[in-house]
């Protein structure tokens, strides 16, 4: 049994529109698929860099987008429990703001909580926003997950 | 902490057990010194300078400049080991993973751990311990830290500029403020642009291919812009 590539399936088909039809701009289609899945293995790849708090605090930051959330939302999200400090959860936080992937709002009055985004400018984190279209079901759970645990 | 007994690899398991056994053998040696220097510097203080204190808080101000001691060594010994060694054996989770790694320079009792992606660019691996008397054995305090080589120089524009990019396709944080801790402690040519990561002990292997990718990315996108200045 032959192992069959999907992306060169999905390749060849585009070739095989230039090689019958007279559609024109076939290379720069094929460039710029090449371009999205070298993009999607760096995004893989990324993940897998961090632990699974903050791999779950990216995915729902994106599914969530564009609404942020405070620590506390966040340390829910991240499954940490009710007793972890929100001191603990901002310093796990603070490599991904490091890394420029999420932004944190802080605002000078001090009452007001942090507000944590996905920073929608980061090339890799505007595809995850994307991919994340496809987790419709998913979204909604995110979405209720946090109400609840405001309300 | 609950997630050290989360994960089911006994390689990984064997790594953070090191490591803890460690970073407690290394906070009791410290501790034992800075206890037999704070006797000693209570007990030489007491008989010669004791008098010098203000009268009516004399004992309270003896009790704070005893205080002030100890944290004070703790941390001075704390950050004197703040170079990039981690103990061999927690080192054999990086072999595995297929990096070559230098053989160590012992200083003192201590190993340098550097490992090379690529032959031309390393990477150390170091050690974080939190400064704070007593919180160092705690798993949550200890962080281990990840700077590559240097790539280029911080004013060089278009090498910024590629290392930036790699740095964002990676999800790595890039150091561009290298320069400015070392300015004016005659290390200024230390610095330079490098990629650079603060990570927990089980997230060692993936950032440590993570950043190997990204210097081979580094050496590949030296080598296009050479081969281009050479073609055109």
């Amino acid at each position: 049994m032959s192992f069959q590539n999907p992306i060169d399936k999905v390749l060849q088909l585009i070739q095989n529109l230039k090689l019958f039809t007279d559609i024109k701009g076939v290379d720069e289609i094929q460039e710029e698929i090449r371009n999205l899945l070298r993009d999607i293995y760096d995004l893989f790849m990324g993940l897998e860099s961090f632990n699974r708090k903050k791999r779950l605090a990216l995915l729902k930051l994106a599914h969530l987008f564009p609404k942020s959330l405070t620590t506390a939302d966040l340390r829910l999200v991240m499954e940490y429990s009710d007793n972890t400090s929100l001191s603990y959860v901002r310093n796990e936080i603070k490599e991904l703001e490091d890394a420029n992937l999420i932004i944190i709002n802080k605002y000078k009055d001090k009452k007001l909580p942090f507000q944590v985004q996905i920073n929608h400018d980061h090339r890799i984190m505007r595809l995850l926003i994307a991919l994340t279209s496809f987790g419709k079901d998913y979204k909604e759970m995110v979405k209720g997950m946090v109400g609840e645990g405001n309300e | 902490m609950s997630d050290l007994y989360a994960y089911d690899d006994e390689e990984l398991n064997n790594f953070l057990k090191g490591l803890r056994r460690y970073i407690t053998a290394r906070a009791i040696a410290i501790y034992i010194i800075v206890g037999i220097a704070t006797v000693a510097f209570a007990f030489a203080f007491y008989y010669l300078f004791f008098f010098i204190l203000p009268p009516p808080y004399e004992l309270l101000m003896f009790i704070l400049l005893m205080v002030a001691f100890v944290v004070g060594l703790n941390v001075l010994l704390q950050r004197s080991l703040l170079i990039h060694h981690l103990p061999p054996y927690t080192l054999d989770i990086v072999k595995k993973a297929g990096f070559k790694i230098e053989a160590f320079k012992i200083y003192f009792i201590f190993n340098r751990a550097k490992v090379y992606p690529t032959p031309n660019t390393y990477i150390k691996i170091g050690l974080l311990v939190g400064y704070v008397p007593f919180t160092e054995v705690r798993f949550r305090s200890y962080k281990i830290s990840l700077t590559s080589g240097k790539l280029c120089e911080k004013d060089d524009l278009l090498g910024s500029l590629i290392v930036q990019k790699i740095a964002e396709r990676n999800l790595l944080s890039w150091d561009l403020k290298s320069d400015s801790k070392r300015v004016g402690v005659t290390r200024k040519k230390m610095g330079g642009l490098r990629f650079k990561t603060i990570c927990l002990p089980e997230e060692v292997t993936g950032r440590l291919l993570q950043m190997g990718k990204a210097i081979r990315e580094w050496e590949r996108a030296l080598d296009k812009v050479a081969q281009f200045a050479l073609t055109s």
